[in-house]
């Protein structure tokens, strides 16, 4: 058997409780290249996937299960602050039930008997948004790791050159001389690696307001 | 004046002068003048008095002319009457008029005294000087004496009329006294009454019966009582009033609304028209108290169907103006002020339409009265009568006004209510289960007055047919309609009276002879005389015990009998002979007669009846037997009982005759076929019997062969069309179960196509995955199984085919039902436990049939739970082996339960709780295990929801 590398490092998860469909599925995935992971029930996928996993990856998710359902499985994964990009397949959708599904973010609806194409292009866009979506997260971690290495008095200073104020200016409002302002502007464009005053905008606009320091 | 006359001492001839006539008429008119008349000097010198006095006392003018008046013979009464005189006549010459009565000497010559109404009268000259006094006396003695008489009996009715008073007195302390002793005991009486009613101990029909006439009698009687105490207080000025002011308006409806039950009862139209405030300052006891009085006078007298009314208005003045309105007989002119005195009843003799002591109307007169108002009674327009109450709408100054505010109908309304509910309900003709066949001799019952109706109905009892009228009228209709053994009548009855009843019903011919018993509370002798002489045979005066009543009533009917029995032998004896003619004819004809009767069934029964010998050979058949094989006369003979049954069953046949021919059986029946002339196959009840052995005949026997294809055909088709309905249910079930079943067969379809895809990828692989491809394809065969066997389970659950009995495994067939469900459960979030216990023996039972009750049982599981919100949603099912015969099946829900009010029509055919359910699931249910030989059942459980359960026999235990 050989492992296509273009896709090394993602994982399929498919959770369905009948064992036909879960093998079935299973088999196409895996005829791409991609590595499944089967579970017969939300609730032991669950238990199994307690921790957030390293890989990129996606769910292809049955919605219709004996206990926690697979919309139930939805909301549980988006409450728990670690979404996975979610391919529902169904046996009998309704309307309604999709529109549950869509608002909640998932990727597609399939009904079933679907076409392979249908559900493995599903399961190519799942992939590429989590690999974006850890992209932009390691990205964030990393402004907030810099913004972390920021004095107080640095971050005053931040806010302010943010809010756009000249450096004049902001030596009156902080009671400090204007030479200590330019020190304190320097540092700060080092410690957060911004090559210019609006990249740094940009950055701080990234980082989640709620971990900006507010006055 | 021609011819001399003499009249007394004076004579006319007719020569006088004018002058002279005229003094000797003059002397005429003094003497013959019937009063004393005497003419004095202004001394009292007597000068002339008239014969009269003369005559009166005795003695002659010469004698006493020219003497002092006062010493004559009249005043010699006594000596002060001499000086009485004397002084008279001094103070008459002074100018003063005397007069007085006195007893003088004035008759029998002067012996006898008499007395006068005497005068002395000065008369003067023209100078005005007492010249003369005029003495003058009336006798009035006999006007003295009746004077005298007067005065003494005025005394003596003084004293009367103080006696009267006294006893008015006592007899309103009287009514006082006893109706408070009265009120005491009849307290007593209702509240035992009543607690006997509330008991808990169940009471008999009988005995609510007597409690609810004890009660009612006690009311009315308090009632009358409550009027009497009242009337006593109003006699001895005791009645007080409490004014209040309060809405009359809202009293008067709350009153009404009392009547509205009654109204209905009696389909009385019943309006009562009140502004919507009207108050006054009013005794709202006492007026409550007269419109009760008045609305139960008016629906005592509101003919069934008729109407009556009340009306409130304010009428100017300061008053308010009740008009209380029926469309009953009306009282007539002359009676209209009577019908307000006490104890009087707008009729009178022995007509007697109406119930009641008559206080009613005298009350209300009296409390409206005591408000300083008038009642009046006249017409009403359209007939009945109109009463008119004014009362002012201020209490008289000075009285003490509470400001009530609102009313609280006092307790004593429904006494008085219940009281006039009892007077007024008389049902119409009343009667024992009428019944041609009741050989009881029968009573005409006339009686108005429904205790004492069931009193006597009571003491009567069951020897006598008792017919009841209310009135003469109704009860002379009954009597000619079907003529009764006795009439017994009261006396005092509505509309036609004892007596005239009597009259009527001597005129009609069948009923001259009825005896007839009167009963009367009347104790009038001379009417009793006349009754029994002319017509009645008994008479029995209230109060009367049932004892006697039961002795004579007994005595007058069985003379009645007797008499008709008599009657009938009279009329009978010339019939006699024939009667006597006929009997001995009917009993020689008899035994003819009973062979008939059996010749006429054996003919004419639909039953197929026929001798066969001991070989089976047919010796003779009735016409039904005929027809049922077809064969016609003679041909039965020659053929045997075996030769018309198929061939497969003629060895068993032979041997039934000759085990009857040879045997100790008498008899054999069974289920056979028959095969008619025309090669046609029935199924025929057949008995055949040994006929005792005559002398001369071989053993013989009867067969009996009843057609049953008919019936067999019917309960064929009844059973087809069970089994069909069963179909029709399952496929309603599985119509239920649509949803389901696409997710059970799209699941494998889902597999297979995908693993085509896949199958397909894997060889497109460069290299292509060949262990891949063929685990690809070894999954496509085994979901292409999976889905065929699905289709194959529904397609066998709606098969039309015949019921079919098999070895069964429970467990499977109960797993094969739950993955029919489970789509269902999942979606109403349904757990649905079941531990497969393979180690439990099979059942014999048709496993299409059996799945039905099973997943019929699970899907009502199911939408039970659905039902519900509750947290735990539970589908188990348990097999528990029964020993010895026996295997359970257990499925219990945690769903909504059963409502106990349908527990026992949940079986019922058409019964469902679910919004679209057909409710022939749980019928059919019961009906396939029932015919199984099982029984299916529920119990609710410990927690929520029910546990449905049904048996099934074990096989080799059948």
């Amino acid at each position: 058997m050989t492992l296509p590398t273009r896709a090394s490092g993602s994982v399929v998860y498919v959770v369905d409780d009948d064992l036909s469909v879960r093998e079935a599925l299973s088999s196409l995935i895996r005829s791409v290249g991609l590595a499944v992971e089967t579970y017969v029930s939300a609730g032991e996928f669950l238990r199994q996937r307690r921790q957030p996993d390293e890989r990129v990856s996606c769910l292809v998710l049955d919605v219709r299960m004996p206990g926690i359902s697979g919309l139930d499985l939805q909301d549980e994964l988006a409450r728990s602050g670690n979404p996975v990009p979610i391919v529902f397949i169904t046996g009998h959708g309704d309307i309604p039930m999709t529109v549950r599904a869509m608002k909640a973010g998932a990727v597609e609806f399939l009904p079933k008997p679907f076409r392979d194409q249908d559900l493995l292009d599903a399961i190519a866009v799942s992939l590429a948004s989590d690999r974006q979506m850890r992209a932009e997260r390691d990205a964030t971690e990393t402004l907030q790791a810099r913004y972390n290495l920021l004095t107080a008095r640095e971050r005053e200073v931040l806010e302010l050159t943010i809010a756009g104020l000249r450096n004049k200016q902001m030596a009156d409002r902080l009671g400090i001389a204007e030479v200590t302002v330019k020190v304190h502007r320097h540092n700060i464009m080092e410690k957060m690696r911004a090559p210019s005053v609006p990249a740094l905008v940009a950055m701080i606009n990234r980082l989640a307001p709620a971990k900006v320091a507010r006055r | 004046m021609t011819a001399p006359l003499r009249v007394g001492d004076v004579r006319i001839d007719g020569t006088e002068s004018a002058t002279t006539l005229r003094e000797k008429l003059a002397r005429i008119v003094l003497d013959e003048m019937y009063q004393f008349v005497g003419l004095l000097d202004a001394d009292g010198m007597t000068l002339e008095i008239n014969h009269a006095a003369l005559f009166g006392a005795g003695v002659g003018l010469d004698a006493i002319r020219g003497k002092p008046f006062w010493e004559a013979r009249w005043f010699a009464v006594s000596k002060e009457t001499t000086e009485q005189q004397r002084d008279f006549v001094r103070r008459a010459r002074q100018g003063e008029f005397i007069r007085c009565d006195m007893e003088v000497y004035g008759r029998a010559a002067g012996e006898e005294t008499i007395v006068v109404d005497f005068s002395l009268l000065p008369v003067r000259d023209e100078a005005g000087k007492v010249v003369f006094l005029l003495a003058e006396g009336r006798n009035i003695t006999e006007k003295k004496r009746a004077e005298a008489e007067v005065a003494l009996k005025n005394a003596e009715l003084g004293a009367m009329v103080e006696k009267v008073r006294q006893f008015d007195q006592q007899r309103s302390d009287l009514f006082a006294n006893v109706s408070h002793e009265f009120r005491t005991p009849l307290t007593l009486i209702l509240g035992s009454v009543d607690e006997m009613r509330n008991a808990p101990e169940p009471l008999t029909a009988t005995q609510r019966m007597h409690l609810a006439t004890m009660r009612r009698n006690a009311m009315a009687l308090l009632k009358h009582v409550n009027d009497l105490l009242d009337l006593a207080k109003l006699d001895a000025d005791k009645m007080a009033m409490d004014y209040a002011r309060v809405d009359v308006a809202a009293l008067i409806r709350g009153t009404a609304d009392v009547f509205c039950a009654l109204a209905q009862r009696r389909n009385v139209s019943f309006a009562v028209l009140a502004p919507d405030r009207l108050p006054a300052e009013v005794d709202a006891e006492k007026i409550e108290r007269i419109v009760v009085n008045l609305l139960s006078n008016a629906f005592k007298f509101a003919p069934q169907g008729g109407r009556v009314s009340c009306t409130l208005q304010a009428s100017p003045n300061a008053k308010l103006l009740l008009r209380v309105q029926d469309s009953g007989p009306g009282v007539a002119p002359e009676l209209r002020a009577a019908i307000f005195e006490r104890f009087r009843q707008g009729q009178q003799g022995t007509r007697r339409d109406f119930g009641g002591t008559g206080l009613g109307l005298a009350i209300a007169k009296e409390f409206v009265e005591l408000h300083g108002g008038i009642i009046s009674v006249t017409d009403a327009p359209g007939g009945g009568a109109l009463f008119l109450v004014e009362i002012p709408t201020v209490a008289p100054s000075g009285a003490v006004v509470q400001d009530d505010g609102a009313f609280a109908p006092p307790c004593s309304m429904d006494r008085a209510l219940e009281a006039a509910n009892a007077e007024s309900a008389l049902p119409d003709i009343e009667t024992d289960a009428d019944d041609d066949t009741d050989a009881r001799p029968s009573i005409l019952q006339v009686e108005d007055n429904i205790e004492m109706r069931r009193f006597i109905r009571d003491a009567l009892g069951p020897e006598y047919r008792i017919v009841s009228a209310p009135n003469g009228e109704a009860a002379l209709q009954a009597a000619i309609a079907s003529p009764p053994d006795l009439v017994l009548t009261d006396l005092m009855l509505p509309m036609l009276g004892g007596d005239q009843l009597v009259a009527e019903l001597r005129r009609h011919p069948p009923l001259a002879d009825v005896p007839v018993l009167v009963l009367s509370a009347k104790d009038d002798d001379a009417l009793r005389a006349r009754l029994l002489e002319e017509s009645v045979q008994d008479y029995v005066t209230k109060p009367f015990s049932a004892h006697e009543l039961r002795a004579r009533v007994r005595n007058l009917v069985s003379m009645k009998i007797a008499r008709d029995v008599l009657r009938r032998e009279l009329n009978s004896q010339t019939e006699d002979l024939a009667q006597l003619t006929r009997r001995l004819i009917a009993n020689r004809t008899a035994l003819q007669e009973s062979e008939f009767r059996w010749w006429t069934i054996y003919q004419h029964s639909p039953v197929g009846i026929a001798l066969i010998d001991a070989d089976g050979m047919f010796t003779t058949a009735n016409p039904a037997f005929h027809t049922m094989v077809a064969y016609a006369g003679d041909e039965i003979r020659r053929v045997s009982l075996q030769r018309i049954a198929p061939v497969e069953d003629r060895a068993s046949l032979d041997a039934c005759i000759a085990s009857l021919v040879s045997g100790p059986l008498q008899q054999q029946h069974a289920k056979r076929r028959l095969q008619k002339k025309t090669g046609e196959l029935i199924w025929v009840n057949l008995s055949v019997a040994k006929v005792p052995e005559t002398a001369g005949s071989g053993p013989m026997m009867v067969v009996v062969a009843e057609d049953i294809t008919a019936r067999r055909t019917a309960e064929h088709a009844l059973r087809r069309a069970n089994d069909e309905l069963a179909r029709v249910s399952r496929v309603s079930t599985l119509g239920e179960l649509a949803a389901s079943i696409a997710h059970e067969v799209n699941q494998p379809l889902a597999a297979i196509a995908t693993n085509g895809h896949a199958c397909e990828r894997w060889l497109d692989a460069s290299p292509p995955n060949e262990p891949e491809a063929r685990a690809a394809v070894q999954r496509i065969v085994r979901d292409a199984n999976r889905a065929g066997q699905v289709i194959a389970r529904i397609r066998s659950f709606l098969t039309r085919r015949e019921p079919k009995r098999n070895e069964i495994q429970l467990h499977e067939l109960v797993t094969d039902v739950i993955s029919l469900v489970q789509t269902e459960a999942q979606t109403h979030r349904v757990t649905i436990r079941f531990d497969p216990a393979p180690e439990m023996p099979a059942v014999v039972a048709d496993r299409i049939q059996i799945q039905q009750v099973v997943l019929n049982l699970a899907m009502n599981a199911l939408e039970s739970i659905a039902r519900t919100a509750g947290e735990a949603r539970v589908l188990e099912v348990r097999l528990e082996a029964e020993p010895p015969a026996c295997l359970t099946l257990r499925m219990s829900d945690t769903g909504a339960g059963i409502d106990p009010a349908l527990a026992d029509r949940i079986f019922d055919a058409f019964e469902t709780t679910k919004p679209e359910g057909m409710g022939m699931g749980l019928a059919i249910s019961r009906s396939i295990i029932e015919a199984h030989g099982g029984k299916l059942w529920f119990e609710p459980n410990q927690g929520p929801g029910v546990t449905f359960a049904f048996t099934l026999t074990m096989a080799g235990m059948e």
